[in-house]
């Protein structure tokens, strides 16, 4: 390891003491707080209140960054961190800081940084902060251009675990090439080519007596996109040879995933196709640590991503352990003047997904799939499983009925496996229709106003909801917004979730207040997920920027 | 010249990465050799943190069998429900297999809001809040602790009085090195071999209507945090001598009560040995 930290420095020592006079401070700062009530219809009691009350998650980064050199630090402190945050995220530390030099091509990091290869199936480190997810590296980074069009990084570091660091060590080197910058003859062609591989190895010591486990753990990756014209096409194909982790209930088979995407695009129309295949590809810089900590790479969802409120009541969370799905979606833009159109034209988008197991066999006779210790499973690539993990059909349509009046229409169908997805409540595939209707109506000069009204319908898990939502903004300075959700088709118990809040803007500054219960579920961005739990209280947001 | 030595740098990353990858092909596993437990050996305390609607729970009880399959004697395995998982709700999981002192461990140690399943071995690294222990990685601390010396031993009986069901339990604690630190000796009635309803991710269907929980912690005779033993320091040859009365709960059954006990350093909570008979061999 010495070794590779001085071969990565060798070439950086004269420079780092250039350029840096001359530099600007610029930052941000976040804090989001939250004071708990009881509350006996969500059953909140006294008992599992939190004891603090008061809870709150706060930050800011720094940065120093001049032409050609940036460094900085983000504090963090949470004291103690907002419900359905990991309580190993209390306390208060500088949790990144880092120091960036540019010069002649090459680009050298050390400390903290975020990294992605390709797609991210190989590696992607990167923070979401709405899910407490945060797996940066610290370590070396190095990129490095030697030729135009040639695109070289390198790195070593660990990763982020809360506020230690993972036990193992992730290397992993990544080329790209433009075809197209490299090659001159191609400089003028209207197909672009870019091509790309990655290899990643994670270390992490094999110190259990029972099971021989590989210390040193590979993956490699391959990529192309290919642009023509109105036409983009690409794919990335990653294999990871055996790794025994908590997640794959320590079996030793090799992981493989396949990503494929087809687009088109031209103005008022334009679709996209997508289809994966993953299998047995969790990885994690620690083999014991499951999902989301200390994640060497990222494994997309290929389902579309909702904001209105109750069709995010349902997400979809890769299953990492083996997935085949697909993703399609259509963009049209109806034209102006026809009869469907009307004066300003209609807008289209319909988005269809979907997500199986795959195929698993036993590997002999005698040895049940996936038993610890063994090869686990054998995998027709091409075939599915038998379980369907999720299904949506969404379609929305947004139409300008005057110069003040606009209306948006979704409607959203959905197959939701979540006995497979999230493992609760025993409710299996649960079936949902989701109507929205939103408008939005300017009032006149800076006043505006927006209201939704959605409807879910189920037969299954807490049935029925509905929600409204008026939101009154007086630009750029003001916003009151009051919503309720009603899950009145709960056989259990009807509960209402009222909500008010409120805004204020100034500059780059922004405070949000608001008083209301929250629902109990799961919050996803991009297939990663966390759980949010039932909660009645006061919340403040501020944010700001220099 | 910079551009070699930027090109060096990349191939030594690049070298040192191909070379990065060990794959097994079997065998799997390695022959573990236990030396045995003759004589005043050191015993080593595992909590198993569970819960009857913890999907994923059984792989760690799996995991817990397994090992004291390859330990025996010298692994004293407890199964603490307590958190969310192990409330009793609905029809089928009516049992209630939490424990005052579980649920005060639970909250002390936080193992349930950690996620389930996840345990401790004889409690090490509570302070440096490295205690929480995936099942994959008990076996590890298991094999690291056995290296050591013991430090105290227990010495246990128990007698069983089948008329009123009750049983009278007696502990002598014999210090084998000197020690300067307060302990304390926590005694435990453990149960197996309970059939009731399990909820399993790998099985079909999920809920499993019998199935066999084991080891699971019924009572704590001594409180959440144990007695003390009376000393701040003890000496190597010190004797000290507890002893317990109980009630057994009518449905608790006999021939499936085991007595567990073990000693912790009151100021680190950490266990530094164990001891476990059964009521009725």
């Amino acid at each position: 390891m010495k070794k590779i930290l001085c071969g990565l420095l060798f070439c950086a020592g004269n420079i780092l003491a250039q350029g840096i006079q001359n530099g600007q401070v610029s930052g941000n700062f976040q804090s989001n707080s939250q004071i708990y009530f009881e509350d006996t219809d969500l059953g909140i009691t006294a008992d599992n209140l939190p004891s603090e009350v008061f809870l709150t998650n706060s930050f800011a980064n720094i940065i120093y960054s001049t032409k050609n050199f940036s460094a900085g630090i983000r504090y963090e402190a949470n004291q103690n961190a907002l419900l359905g945050f990991d309580k190993r995220y209390n306390g208060e530390a500088i949790t990144y800081r880092y120091a960036q030099f540019k010069k002649d091509g090459l680009d050298i990091t050390v400390g903290n940084f975020y990294e992605q290869f390709g797609s991210g199936m190989i590696l992607r480190a990167y923070e979401e902060r709405n899910l407490g997810y945060d797996n940066a590296f610290d370590g070396v980074r190095l990129k490095y251009s030697p030729t135009k069009g040639v695109y070289l990084k390198s790195l070593v570091g660990r990763q982020r675990l809360y506020f230690d660091k993972a036990e193992g060590i992730v290397r992993g080197i990544d080329g790209e090439i433009s075809l197209n910058e490299t090659f001159t003859a191609l400089a003028e062609t209207k197909t672009q080519i870019l091509l790309g591989a990655s290899f990643v190895s994670k270390f992490q010591k094999d110190l259990d007596p029972i099971y021989i486990l590989p210390e040193n753990v590979a993956s490699m990756a391959g990529r192309f996109t290919i642009y023509h014209g109105k036409w983009n096409v690409g794919a990335e194909y990653v294999y990871k040879y055996n790794d025994p982790s908590a997640t794959n209930n320590f079996i030793y088979k090799e992981g493989q995933a396949l990503l494929a995407n087809l687009s088109y695009s031209q103005r008022g129309f334009g679709f996209s196709i997508a289809a994966k295949r993953i299998d047995n590809m969790s990885s994690n810089s620690d083999r014991n640590l499951k999902g989301q900590e200390v994640s060497v790479n990222y494994l997309p969802a290929l389902t579309k991503q909702h904001a209105y409120t109750l069709a995010t009541i349902y997400p979809y969370g890769t299953i990492a352990n083996g997935e085949m799905g697909l993703q399609a979606e259509l963009n049209y833009k109806v034209k102006k003047g026809s009869l469907i159109g009307g004066k300003y034209g209609m807008g289209l988008i319909a988005n269809f997904s979907n997500a199986y197991s795959i195929h698993q066999a036993q590997i002999d006779a005698f040895t049940p799939i996936n038993e610890t210790g063994t090869l686990g499973y054998t995998s027709n690539f091409f075939k599915l499983g038998d379980e369907k993990y999720f299904q949506e059909l969404s379609i929305e349509l947004s139409r300008k009925i005057n110069r003040k009046l606009k209306v948006i229409g979704t409607f959203i169908n959905t197959h939701y496996n979540s006995t497979a997805i999230v493992g609760y409540d025993y409710h299996g595939m649960i079936k949902a229709n989701i109507i929205v209707l939103e408008t939005q109506y300017k009032i006149k000069s800076k006043h505006s106003i927006r209201a939704e009204f959605q409807h879910l319908s189920s037969q299954q898990h807490e049935g029925n909801w509905a929600m409204g939502l008026v939101e009154y903004t007086i630009s750029p300075h003001y916003f009151f917004a009051i919503q309720n959700l009603y899950n009145y088709g709960n056989e259990t118990k009807k509960i209402h979730y009222p909500n008010i809040s409120a805004g204020y803007t100034k500059g780059t500054t922004r405070f949000a207040l608001g008083y209301g219960k929250q629902r109990q579920g799961i919050f996803c961005v991009g297939g990663v997920c966390r759980e949010v739990p039932k909660a009645n209280g006061i919340s403040l947001s501020i944010t700001s920027s220099f | 010249m910079k551009s070699i030595n930027y090109l060096f740098s990349l191939l030594t990353v690049l070298t040192i990465s191909f070379t990065s990858c060990d794959v097994i092909e079997g065998p799997f596993t390695e022959d573990i050799v236990v030396n045995g437990c003759e004589g005043k050996c050191r015993k080593i305390f595992l909590e198993d943190y569970t819960g009857h609607k913890c999907g994923n729970c059984p792989r760690a009880a799996e995991k817990a069998a397994e090992l004291k399959d390859i330990y025996g004697d010298q692994l004293v395995v407890v199964a603490v429900h307590a958190g969310f998982f192990a409330w009793p709700s609905g029809t089928h999981f009516t049992t209630d297999f939490t424990t005052d002192a579980g649920d005060e461990w639970d909250t002390q140690f936080g193992n349930s809001t950690a996620g389930n399943p996840n345990g401790m071995v004889n409690r090490t690294g509570y302070t440096e809040a490295s205690h929480i222990l995936q099942h994959s990685q008990w076996a590890q601390k298991i094999d690291e602790l056995l290296q050591l010396e013991p430090e105290v031993y227990i010495e246990l009986a128990a007698s069983y009085n089948s008329s009123n069901h009750s049983i009278s339990i007696s502990s002598i604690t014999e210090i084998l090195q000197s020690i300067s630190a307060p302990l304390n000796i926590n005694i435990l009635i453990s149960e197996s071999g309970i059939i009731a309803y399990q909820t399993d991710y790998a099985a079909d269907p999920q809920e499993i209507e019998d199935y066999e929980h084991n080891h699971v912690m019924r009572k704590s005779l001594t409180g959440s945090w144990g007695v003390d033993l009376g000393q701040n320091t003890y000496k190597a040859g010190d004797l000290i001598e507890t002893s317990y009365n109980i009630d057994l709960d009518e449905n608790w059954i006999a021939e499936n009560i085991s007595i567990v006990a073990f000693i912790s350093n009151t100021n680190t909570y950490e266990v530094i040995q164990a001891e476990e008979i059964h009521l009725i061999e």
